[in-house]
């Protein structure tokens, strides 16, 4: 990261298979302002995650978002795996 | 008078999210009113397998906050198109055992087709769209969360 980049801190949920991957239900990150496709790029090197971006939809602070949202500070972020609910 | 003795709040619909065991009882008391001639109620069961597999049990997850707005878009949408006058949908969490109820809904109408179709409507989309996650332990030690394309075996 160069010095004149600017950061954002976001918190992120972890379910289901998301949240066994990368061993954790939440955290909080402070990374590069960027959008939410690249955040889930970042995490799934980090994290090794299975799930290819196409099969995961995501949401920011409660409504389900276009992958080139730009994340803003303080954005609550659910990655949300494929469902199978009933 | 009083239509019922339940306070559920049913107008678009009820919806909830739980840890407990499902009380179809209760949410069927809260569906009816006098204006009503049918109601409707389907129960989603925890089978003993899947696919093939023998299913020892199931463990269902829920982003809730996500969960509620999703099902409250599938109520209006129920609403407009079948007329219901009252929806209560209740979907189990946690760890369920075959025959457990992992999720109910019902709802009313004046007349029987707009009920069974809204019903129909509503567990469908449920299925499809709310951020629940399901994950089978099978009798041979293996479990898989549905439809993530990962399967974990055991050792």
């Amino acid at each position: 990261m160069s010095a004149q980049t600017k950061t954002i801190t976001v918190t992120i949920r972890y379910f289901a298979l998301l949240r066994e991957e990368t061993g954790k239900a939440s955290e909080t990150l402070t990374l590069e302002q960027g959008t939410l496709a690249d955040l889930y790029k970042h995490l799934q090197e980090r994290y090794k995650l299975s799930l290819p971006i196409g099969a995961i939809r995501a949401a920011v602070n409660n409504r389900f978002c276009s992958w080139q949202t730009d994340l803003g500070e303080g954005a609550e972020i659910v990655f949300v795996p494929p469902v199978a609910g009933g | 008078m009083a239509e019922n003795n339940c306070t559920l709040k049913t107008t678009p619909g009820y919806f909830a999210v739980s840890e407990h065991i499902i009380d179809v009882a209760a949410l069927r008391a809260a569906l009816g009113s006098e204006a009503d001639g049918a109601v409707v109620t389907f129960e989603g069961i925890v089978r003993n397998h899947n696919e093939g597999k023998p299913v020892r049990s199931l463990f269902y997850e829920a982003c809730s906050e996500l969960a509620q707005g999703e099902a409250e878009a599938i109520f209006q949408e129920a609403e407009a198109r079948f007329g219901l006058t009252r929806i209560v949908c209740v979907h189990r969490v946690g760890a369920l055992n075959v025959g457990d109820t992992a999720v109910f809904v019902g709802v009313s109408t004046a007349h029987r087709g707009e009920s069974f179709d809204g019903c129909r409507f509503i567990i469908d989309a449920i299925k499809h769209r709310l951020p629940i996650w399901k994950k089978e332990e099978y009798l041979d030690g293996s479990s898989n969360w549905v439809n993530c394309q990962c399967r974990e075996d055991s050792p």
